[in-house]
């Protein structure tokens, strides 16, 4: 296990993981979610083949339709 | 000497000259047929005026020459904020509900210029909160909301983009604004707006919303910053969806908290 900062929170998630499968464990729908790895900004095209390391911050921002 | 501005036109006056002693202001401008605003709102005849004030004096009843008419507009503005906004530009995507909205709410405020991004016509589920028309049915959103900015504010230059913003396109589409609104009603095409702004135009603004359906209490309404460069409105919930609609007064609200952002931006009051 490794320890990552998720939404703010404290959180330990298994080694090599890439964004996406962290999303799926939120249940989130990843054509909706904005993700901020270490303040970058991780497009939908490299969710699969992005990996988390230990003391990564993570943001995940999901949208809602309507306008 | 002082230097003050009255309806657009720069005159110079005597220090503590009141309002009441410019010349012929009775006669010209009898209080009875006319308002006079000072610096933004409503001039007191003994107040004395100062280097840079402005004052706008409106005939009742009469339908102003071109050249005044600008200053006419921002009469009621904080002072300076117009000239400030008439250098900026902002691009909007998306002309519905929350588009339609911020499109009116900026060009009222004298924005000089605004890019205007549907691929959508006007159709009659939209009348419910989106600012058109029932003789608008059917027109392209950016022509139909052209029309009714023209008939608010002359002075705002208008920029139509009928077309459909997407991953290929948008950097082209934005490159030149450093202020852009997400607008739109999709939640994957939100995000991808959103996302595609923050990586590929680093020195652009993004004001986007989400969760603005319903009639929930508006103090649900939260931001969230992402990046420093995208801040979003919405209570992140609510979405548009089978048994929850879209209603006029929350996307209202929501809307207009996006173009005050936009606004506050422009005039260096966010950072």
């Amino acid at each position: 296990m490794i320890k990552v900062k998720c939404n703010g929170k404290d959180s330990e998630i298994k080694k090599n993981q890439s964004v996406m499968d962290i999303i799926k464990q939120y249940n989130l729908n990843p054509k909706t979610v904005v993700v901020e790895l270490n303040r970058n900004i991780i497009m939908y095209s490299d969710f699969e083949n992005t990996t988390i390391h230990e003391n990564d911050i993570i943001e995940l921002i999901n949208f809602v339709g309507g306008g | 000497m002082i230097k003050i501005e009255i309806n657009g036109k720069i005159t110079t006056l005597k220090k503590t000259t009141q309002i009441k002693d410019i010349d012929n202001l009775t006669d010209k401008y009898n209080q009875d047929n006319s308002i006079i605003y000072h610096n933004g709102y409503s001039a007191n005849l003994l107040d004395t005026l100062e280097e840079n004030d402005k004052l706008v004096i409106i005939k009742k009843n009469i339908q102003p020459s071109v050249d005044e008419l600008e200053s006419l507009i921002s009469a009621r503005h904080t002072p300076f904020v117009y000239e400030k906004l008439k250098q900026s530009k902002v691009a909007i995507i998306g002309l519905g509900g929350l588009g339609s909205n911020i499109a009116i709410s900026l060009a009222r405020m004298g924005v000089g210029k605004l890019k205007l991004i549907d691929f959508d016509h006007v159709e009659p589920s939209n009348i419910n909160r989106q600012q058109y028309f029932l003789d608008q049915l059917w027109m392209h959103k950016t022509d139909a909301i052209e029309e009714t900015l023209k008939r608010i504010n002359p002075f705002v230059e208008l920029e139509k983009t009928p077309i459909k913003v997407t991953e290929e396109n948008i950097v082209e589409l934005l490159k030149d604004y450093e202020v852009i609104i997400e607008a739109v009603d999709g939640a994957v095409t939100k995000s991808m707006i959103i996302s595609s702004v923050l990586k590929l135009l680093p020195t652009s603004y993004i004001i986007g919303a989400s969760g603005i359906a319903g009639v929930y209490d508006t103090s649900t309404f939260v931001y969230k910053t992402i990046s420093d460069r995208a801040i979003i409105v919405g209570d992140f919930e609510h979405e548009a969806r089978k048994g929850s609609g879209l209603m006029a007064t929350r996307v209202a609200v929501a809307a207009n908290i996006q173009a005050n952002l936009a606004v506050r931006y422009i005039l260096g009051e966010v950072k």
